[in-house]
């Protein structure tokens, strides 16, 4: 191995080991590169949550929301609380105002993307997977809100019951019940074989 | 050998925390069964195939988040019948601008919609590329045009010399929504009349504009897009609304704020 490798592995260790909290801690004095590893970080996680939580066509529209706003408010990062817990509070708030709108007629609140989609017939996988990808969505929208949140929380978004709980505002048994019953509801609505 | 309930698996997936599970787990083919189910379904909500591609990079996101954006209190929007009464003489004096054509996208020359809109003072009227306008006017946005019976919606804003984005069309006083293209007031059938001119029912006037070269852009397009879709594609002219927004219509008028 040679030698002239060592001082770049040293680098990326580094910056692995800044933990979210320490980052924010961070951004929250205007540090931009800070905040730049936080969106490598969580850019993938919280469009899942996004696309899971409303629709496909709306996730980079609410991810991007996101971010805007945490480095909007980074400012009000209290040391002490949980990074994950804030970040997808923020996207939760804007999945549900995205939900009351929808509910008071606004269907078309985001661009439907139209761009990039195949014009020709898609193959049967294809339409396979859409086909699974539109009763998992109708499957998810029929479950209680407070079990879906829960539920993605924990599996889109990757985070842990204690933060599933702080972002909902509950204790982490409480969510962990949570995601226990939304989860069971889901694999009745979706049948054995999914 | 009793097996466990489906709500005892459910629990063991969601939490993983009993060992005497595993035990039972290793030597059952039917449990297994109903923890691979289980376990299938989580992956499926920790999968990325959303069904859509995300346009999204890292260095998009940090560069829109960074940017400045205008503060939603310095807006004054009004409701004002008088803006009708404004535009309406535009068109007696023969001012129209130039019109442009819609036409749908992969389609051969036929026409969806001729159609301009542009950002006019209520006090001056149209405003011509390379006007002096004073901070403290008062806009509102007036379509020319004949009309299809598609709907169209369209996006007014002022960019300052700071690059802060003032929204005319929609308006945006509350910063918890996010607002839409306002729809084009056409309410069926094709508008014939070369001179019809169409204005919104508001005018709004900023406290914030900073003085200096400034942009004043109007789009016109066939779906109710959000203003933050636009913000994000907004790089100080035309070029990249086009390229976001293939099917719109965008006019950018450069004038002088003062
Ligand atoms: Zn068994």
């Amino acid at each position: 191995m040679s030698m002239a490798a060592k001082p770049v592995l040293r680098i990326v260790t580094a910056d692995v080991e800044r933990s979210d909290e320490a980052l924010m801690g961070a951004v929250a004095t205007g540090d931009a590169e800070a905040f730049r590893v936080l969106v490598e970080r969580h850019l993938a996680g919280v469009r899942r949550f996004c696309a899971r939580a409303t629709r496909a066509d709306l996730a980079d529209e609410l991810t991007q929301e996101t971010f805007t706003r945490l480095w909007q408010t980074r400012a009000r990062w209290k040391p002490g609380t949980g990074f994950t817990a804030l970040l997808y509070t923020v996207a939760l708030n804007l999945c549900r105002n995205h939900a009351r709108g929808q509910s008071r007629g606004l269907r078309a609140f985001f661009l439907v993307e139209k761009e990039g989609q195949p014009h020709a017939p898609a193959p049967d996988e294809l339409l396979d997977a859409k086909e699974d990808t539109a009763r998992l969505r109708r499957a998810l929208e029929s479950l209680p809100d407070a079990q879906r949140e829960a539920l993605l929380l924990q599996y889109a978004a990757g985070l842990d019951s204690s933060a599933v709980g702080e972002a909902l505002g509950c204790n982490a048994s409480t969510a962990r019940s949570r995601v226990f019953h939304g989860l069971r509801r889901l694999r009745e609505l979706l049948g054995e074989t999914p | 050998m009793t097996c466990p309930d489906e709500a005892q698996w459910t629990e063991f997936v969601v939490s993983r925390s009993e060992p005497a599970l595993e035990q039972h787990l290793a030597a059952c083919p039917a449990c297994q069964a109903t923890v691979a189910h289980l376990t299938r379904l989580t992956q499926r909500l920790a999968s990325d195939d959303v069904g859509l591609e995300s346009r999204l990079s890292v260095d998009a996101v940090v560069a829109t988040a960074l940017r400045p954006r205008r503060p939603v209190r310095a807006l004054v929007a009004v409701a004002a019948s008088l803006t009708v009464l404004a535009i309406g003489g535009l068109a007696l004096q023969g001012r129209q601008p130039e019109m442009e054509t819609m036409t749908a996208r992969g389609e051969a020359p036929a026409w969806r919609a001729r159609v301009t809109t542009r950002l006019v003072s209520t006090s001056a009227g149209l405003i011509e590329p390379g006007a002096v306008v004073p901070v403290t006017t008062r806009f509102t946005v007036a379509s020319f045009g004949v009309l299809a019976t598609d709907q169209l919606f369209t996006l007014a804003f002022v960019a300052d010399s700071k690059g802060v984005v003032h929204w005319v069309a929609p308006t945006w006083l509350d910063e918890r929504s996010v607002p839409t293209a306002a729809a084009l007031g056409v309410d069926g059938g094709f508008r014939t009349n070369p001179e019809h001119v169409l204005s919104l029912d508001h005018s709004v006037a900023f406290d914030d504009l900073a003085p200096g070269p400034a942009s004043l852009v109007t789009m016109v397009l066939d779906a109710p897009v959000s203003v933050l879709a636009v913000e994000r594609a907004w790089q100080g002219d035309a070029a990249g609304l086009r390229a976001r927004f293939g099917e719109a219509l965008v006019r950018v008028v450069p004038v002088e704020l003062r």
